[in-house]
């Protein structure tokens, strides 16, 4: 297949220069040193700092948080994308625009409005005291906060979907007999399913690498209400530069895992 | 057979289908043929039951189906895109509408290997949409519409966005497959050509209302409106003024008798004449006299050949007429550009302008029919 790009000269070999030379001074560099570091006194010592109680902690939180922003996310995501993709919506512009904020705003913004909608001094102070729950410095209140920032992803991917084929197939198979619910796991599950895959994994990383919302309503408590980012964080706060370093590896490396098989899905979701 | 009655719709404000009835006969092929935005789609799509009419009967039989939701009515809808399910492959695609009804394994495949045969894809079994041509495609949409048995099959421009040579190959095919199959078909198209070459009847629709209803030879040949006579065939269209009988063309240029049998008083008109009932240099006819035949002097302004006939212009006091001629009397007639010519009318259609002749006009240009 022939590509629409040109043959290198000269000029094109100094463009490659200045471009890998770049990316790998900006990138390739700076993971390479991260990696050197954390295991440059060797793998005990790599190990070490996660097996201790904050770190182990630190880890399982977020694995709890990320789970449940991708289940949530994925849950509320889906008819929201439905009704914006397949349905006609004068709420449409109005919903694009909210589906933004999580974006545009800064996290640590967020994690203040969470704050401020469920802590001490809170609009939703008298239903909480009633019910006896307790939101934010609290797993759940770093769970909506994560939620929150990584809202948009599932939305975002499973609409251009929904809009391109339109009703048509769903037609079909009601034509053809069916009724609503096989038509939906026949028929629209199986359309979408790359697109929910791929916004699915994309709030996945966005979760796992949460810090600013997570660290203002969470206030931080050291052992109780950090995740592996805070943790991280703490540490460097600490001098704890091999605790800091082996935690950084672990979560660079899952997130970069987690990037590769984003691509190769993405090249499976174009095709 | 299939009975439409009164049937109206309107999107919000906007009335779509107005009033518009009429039958289709068990076991014939009709077309909807109309013009972009004249609502042969939705008309469709009501009889399926993906729309809903605000007013008005679908009778299938003596079945009055109105209340009855799409997936109950027994019919095959053929979509112009999109139609097959592209993450199930040729088989499973033609199979779905058998699964739905509980036949599976051994026997679901005899059936859908049965429909391969007839649509001549044996082959392609375990193909996907993708791998497919559009052609390809098509049939396999109207396979599988077909699999349950329907009692009603419902095609919505299925050939819309194929290229020429396809759209006719398919057209025959569907014409020769109608006969086989014998089921009780409904075509919608804007390609009147595409509707006369394969249709037992058409319904013409316009601005959601219909035009006429008929086979194509009285379509053709006793058009009802002059949206009818101008929108099927091509057609010269000249502005005129009718007085006491007389049609009089373009300021003067010719007249022609026109006989009404509607009360019309004078006033404008507009004459549509068929290239092919324009008479180009017989002068025999013209020695003998020939009845009511009125001649003219034209000039022939242009010749072009077309393959399997020549498109000739005449000049007549100065209006442009198009003509066609076939090889044959053109080659014992030998027309040349620049000579001067006897010309007759064998046929014409006149309506009186009541829209206007301005807004007749512009309608035709939109579709292409003049410049």
């Amino acid at each position: 297949m022939l590509s629409k790009n040109k043959k290198l000269g000269v000029r094109g070999v100094v463009l490659i220069i200045i471009a890998t030379g770049w990316i790998c001074f900006i990138l390739f560099f700076p993971l390479l040193v991260l990696v050197w570091e954390a295991f440059k006194h060797g793998i005990h010592a790599f190990l070490l700092p996660l097996l201790n109680p904050e770190a182990k902690h630190a880890i399982k939180l977020t694995i709890i948080i990320t789970l449940s922003a991708v289940g949530i996310n994925t849950l509320f995501g889906l008819p929201l994308a439905f009704l914006i993709g397949r349905y006609r919506t004068r709420m449409r512009a109005l919903i694009d625009s909210l589906l933004n904020l999580p974006l545009a705003v800064s996290p640590v913004v967020a994690g203040l409005m969470f704050l401020l909608l469920f802590g001490r001094e809170g609009i939703f102070r008298g239903i909480l005291d009633k019910g006896g729950i307790e939101i934010v410095f609290r797993l759940p209140g770093m769970i909506l906060a994560t939620v929150f920032v990584s809202l948009p992803f599932v939305v975002r991917e499973v609409v251009p979907v929904l809009e391109e084929v339109g009703w048509k197939q769903e037609e079909s198979a009601w034509t053809l007999g069916a009724g609503w619910l096989r038509t939906f796991f026949r028929v629209t599950v199986p359309q979408i399913r790359w697109g929910l895959i791929y916004g699915m994994t994309l709030t996945t990383a966005r979760a796992m690498g949460e810090f600013g919302a997570v660290m203002v309503v969470s206030g931080n408590i050291i052992g109780k209400t950090q995740t592996a980012t805070l943790h991280i964080n703490q540490a460097l706060a600490d001098f704890d530069y091999q605790s800091a370093y082996s935690c950084s590896f672990l979560i660079g490396f899952v997130s970069f895992f987690i990037i590769l098989i984003v691509q190769k899905i993405y090249t499976r979701k174009k095709s | 057979m299939i009975k439409v009655q009164n049937l109206r719709k309107s999107f919000g404000n906007f009335p779509v289908i107005q009033d518009v009835s009429f039958i289709v006969e068990e076991g014939k092929l009709a077309s909807v043929l109309g013009p972009s935005g004249s609502g042969k789609s939705t008309l469709l799509r009501l009889i399926a039951g993906l729309e809903m009419p605000d007013s008005g009967d679908i009778y299938f039989g003596d079945r009055r189906v109105n209340d009855i939701p799409v997936r109950k009515r027994e019919i095959g809808f053929v979509f112009q895109d999109y139609a097959l399910f592209g993450h199930m492959n040729v088989r499973d695609n033609i199979a779905f509408g058998l699964n739905v009804r509980g036949i599976r394994g051994k026997k679901a495949l005899g059936r859908v290997r049965e429909l391969l045969d007839l649509i001549n894809m044996r082959d392609y079994e375990n193909h996907y949409p993708h791998q497919l041509s559009g052609g390809q495609r098509q049939r396999v949409a109207l396979a599988r519409a077909l699999a349950p048995s329907p009692k009603l099959l419902l095609l919505d421009e299925p050939f819309g966005s194929l290229d020429a040579k396809v759209r006719y190959n398919l057209g025959l095919w569907l014409r020769k497959f109608h006969r086989e199959v014998g089921v009780t078909s409904i075509f919608v198209t804007h390609d009147q050509k595409e509707a006369m070459e394969i249709s037992d009847k058409i319904i013409l629709v316009n601005r959601g209302k219909v035009e006429q209803v008929g086979t194509p030879e009285e379509i053709y040949n006793k058009p009802a409106t002059k949206f009818v006579a101008s929108f099927i065939g091509r057609v010269n269209v000249l502005d005129g003024f009718v007085e006491n009988g007389i049609l009089i063309c373009a300021g003067g240029g010719f007249s022609v008798n026109v006989t009404g049998d509607e009360d019309f008083e004078d006033g404008e008109a507009v004459l549509l004449l068929r290239p092919e009932d324009l008479n180009i240099g017989d002068e025999g006819d013209a020695k003998e006299g020939s009845g009511n035949k009125t001649f003219f002097k034209a000039r022939i302004i242009e010749v072009r050949y077309l393959g399997d006939h020549y498109e000739v212009i005449v000049e007549i006091n100065g209006i442009e007429i198009k003509g066609i001629v076939s090889k044959n009397v053109m080659e014992s007639r030998k027309l040349i550009a620049g000579d001067e010519t006897i010309v007759s009318f064998s046929k014409y259609i006149w309506f009186p302008a009541k829209e206007g002749l301005e807004k007749l006009k512009e309608r035709l240009r939109n579709l292409g029919y003049i410049e």
